[in-house]
């Protein structure tokens, strides 16, 4: 059936969508859309971010299949990332659960989540101190308690422990605002569907593990998305914590295309790696969307 | 999967592509490198008193730090002697250094700067052969206030090579820095120790402390450039500079070389026995700073630069000496060698206002400046006739000579993750206890090699 032309107020109506969506388009041009091509383009390129580029075809992705730096870091960011959605998802939503039914719910939440408040390095900063094997405060109370063999583990020093600092340290930071989200979606469950439940005998566990946390599934399944998008490009915290060490252990996709780039000058290879980055991230978004879907509940 | 589903997922993943996008500007022309310039000698001599606009100085320390204090006290001095000029300090030093990199690729460089130069590239480095740092060679042929001669002569002798790529002079010294241990004078007193003079004095000295309760030595785990000092100063001595210099540019296997064996065997004695401060592994650089202050280790190998950035933290009556790294017996490298460098500072070509920036060079190395910069810091004087700090006159007597350094951490830094991964790593596993000595030389020669191609 031949498609029927738009009436005369139809097409004026689209027309003038245009110069509203017009600044928005441009700037999404500029800021998202060129710097993502020109980053396709310098993949491509031999280039020590001064001189001209020169052209190098497919060498930096092959260079990548051959660099066992970079697959170390594939390891170590999947390892953040995994560990920290273990720390975060049950820790987030055991306190945004609890706090909501607590008297001065309000307060605690308040307080977990003020760390969002501190940029990201005074709070990286904050735990390195605190762990500091001489002058930590960590360790001090772990000597003062009569744990000393605790106290003398060099926790950002061992390639066993550093990563679960970082993590811990990521997770300390932004928990907060994750409690929030998961608060929020538990707020929005029916308090009749609590009631009938607790009335038929659950007890609170089984009314979240049965009611509440299958109606929170849509929220946790984006957040779940969002985490794996962080922590795929996860940076800050360790570069300053850590700088990837000990001994690698912590060296993550983020730092070495921060080292290839900046340190080294290979801003061509920094750039394919942040493709393969962008591919992975888009590829494995598009996989949890898939693996997590469900049919929502109507409530 | 529906369309918006795809749409979403490449929007969130589009956002990641700006982590790097921002180096990304239009610098990449291709244009030749402009060699046409002032070539500094615009603000030379009587023309100083012209010099008139904003002039742009990058600091390396950050706002609130000693050196900066020093700076902003240059700026005022240098503004009254020059009315029509406005000196703005930033801050480009450590993680700020990306940012500074950014705005020369963006065609907004300040107009004096840290670095750009690199002196042991035989082309002078990449911001060099584009033509972006401004050549001081004419300005350097004129006569500087407050010394006898010109502007290059007033130069220690030994520093000048580190300034010049070939005949052009691209950059003018702040100060001289070096790497030496530290001692805690009174704790070395306290137990009847001198400064060691060789490998096998400073195992004894070590030995003697360990006993007494002290820790011999505090080094950070963290950051691996100083943890790699010992290597270097030990290949130094055992091997010799041109054979480890081949050996990092893959030209040479590192194992084979004489004196290879014998380095890794020290420094594997240095880490066995215990002298490092416990939980150095997880320190970082200044908390091991601050337990040499705190005496808690009694030595410390460090850049020059010690006293000057930990001058806060230093407690009053600390008295401090230093030694250079001690000769080891029987190696067949260099046993005077000293690691170091200079804080060179150089001026953009397109920069605002480089003739203010070569003034204010000159204006920085007039005597008076730089001698107050060595009382006020603690730091090294790359210029003649400036009395060195104490502790530091054979650095300077040196430098007079016209002996230069072995360049810093081997001049790694700069090197691609390969390199660096291939010499740092397995110096880091030494020191962490995961692998001996021998294995470490194996597994740097190998490393070394292989990122070679």
């Amino acid at each position: 059936m031949p498609r029927s032309r738009p009436n005369l107020l139809e097409r004026q109506r689209r027309r003038l969508v245009v110069p509203f969506l017009l600044p928005a388009l441009v700037l999404y041009a500029l800021f998202m859309l060129y710097p993502a091509f020109t980053t396709f383009y310098v993949a491509l390129t031999k280039w020590d971010g001064v001189n001209a580029p020169e052209w190098a075809g497919a060498a930096n992705f092959t260079r990548l299949t051959e660099d066992s730096l970079f697959a170390s870091t594939i390891t170590n960011t999947i390892v953040f990332t995994v560990l920290g959605a273990l720390v975060l998802f049950p820790g987030a939503m055991f306190f945004g659960y609890v706090t909501q039914r607590m008297r001065l719910g309000r307060v605690y939440r308040f307080l977990i989540l003020a760390p969002v408040a501190l940029s990201v390095t005074t709070a990286a900063l904050l735990w390195k101190f605190l762990v500091d094997p001489n002058f930590g405060a960590v360790q001090s109370v772990l000597r003062a308690i009569g744990l000393d063999s605790l106290a003398s583990v060099e926790l950002l020093g061992r390639p066993s422990t550093a990563m679960l600092m970082v993590v811990l340290a990521t997770v300390w930071h932004g928990i907060g605002l994750w409690m929030m989200f998961f608060a929020a979606a538990a707020e929005r469950v029916p308090a009749e569907l609590k009631e009938a439940a607790t009335l038929d005998g659950a007890t609170s566990f089984q009314v979240f593990r049965h009611v509440v946390w299958p109606l929170m599934w849509e929220v946790t399944r984006t957040l779940l998305i969002l985490w794996m998008i962080q922590g795929l490009q996860t940076f800050a915290f360790i570069i300053a914590m850590t700088n990837g060490g000990p001994l690698r252990a912590t060296e993550v996709i983020g730092t070495y295309l921060y080292k290839v780039a900046f340190a080294s000058s290979e801003f061509g290879y920094a750039a394919a790696i942040a493709v393969v980055l962008f591919a992975a991230i888009l590829v494995l978004t598009l996989i949890s969307q898939r693996l997590t879907r469900r049919e929502s509940e109507q409530y | 999967m529906n369309r918006r589903s795809l749409l979403r997922a490449t929007a969130v993943a589009t956002a990641v592509m700006l982590s790097l996008s921002a180096c990304i500007t239009s610098s990449d022309s291709g244009d030749e490198p402009e060699t046409e310039s002032t070539n500094g000698g615009g603000a030379s001599g009587d023309a100083a008193a012209e010099i008139t606009g904003d002039l742009e100085v990058v600091s390396f320390y950050p706002e609130g730090s000693p050196d900066y204090e020093r700076l902003t006290g240059l700026a005022e001095e240098f503004e009254s002697r020059n009315p029509g000029v406005d000196v703005t300090l930033t801050f480009g030093g450590g993680q700020d250094v990306p940012q500074i990199e950014a705005r020369w690729r963006a065609g907004d460089p300040p107009d004096v700067n840290y670095g750009f130069l690199d002196a042991s590239a035989p082309d002078g480095g990449p911001w060099v052969t584009a033509g972006q740092v401004l050549p001081l060679s004419d300005a350097m042929q004129e006569p500087l206030e407050g010394y006898d001669g010109t502007w290059e002569d007033a130069i220690l002798p030994g520093v000048r090579p580190l300034l010049s790529v070939g005949d052009t002079i691209y950059s003018a010294p702040e100060s001289v820095t070096t790497l030496q241990f530290f001692y805690n004078a009174a704790l070395f007193a306290e137990h009847g120790i001198e400064p060691p003079q060789t490998f096998e004095d400073l195992v004894a000295a070590a030995d003697t402390l360990k006993a007494a309760g002290v820790a011999p030595f505090t080094v950070t785990g963290t950051f691996l450039p100083y943890l790699q000092m010992y290597w270097d100063y030990l290949a130094l001595r055992h091997i010799g500079l041109d054979g480890l210099q081949q050996a990092i540019a893959g030209e040479v296997e590192l194992a084979s070389l004489p004196g290879a064996a014998e380095a890794a065997a020290d420094l594997e004695r240095l880490v066995s026995g215990g002298y490092f401060l416990d939980g150095f592994r997880g320190v970082d650089f200044t908390s091991a700073q601050m337990s040499f202050f705190q005496g808690d280790a009694a030595m410390i190998l460090m850049g020059s630069w010690l006293i000057g950035e930990m001058a806060a933290a230093i407690p009053e009556g600390f008295e401090v000496g230093t030694f250079a790294f001690p000769t080891v017996d029987g190696g067949s490298g260099d046993q005077d060698g000293l690691f170091g460098g200079t804080n060179g500072q150089i001026v953009a070509q397109d920069g605002q206002n480089p003739d203010a920036a070569v003034a204010w060079l000159r204006f920085v190395a007039e005597p008076e400046n730089q001698t107050a910069y060595v009382e006020n810091t603690g730091g090294i004087s790359a210029y003649t006739g400036i009395a060195a700090p104490e502790g530091f006159e054979d650095v300077t007597a040196m430098l007079e000579q016209g002996a230069a350094f072995a360049p810093s951490y081997m001049g790694i830094l700069a090197q691609s993750q390969e390199v660096q991964n291939a010499y740092q790593q397995p110096v880091a596993q030494l020191f962490f206890g995961e692998i001996d000595g021998a294995t470490m030389l194996a597994q740097m020669s190998d490393g070394l090699q292989s990122a070679a191609g």
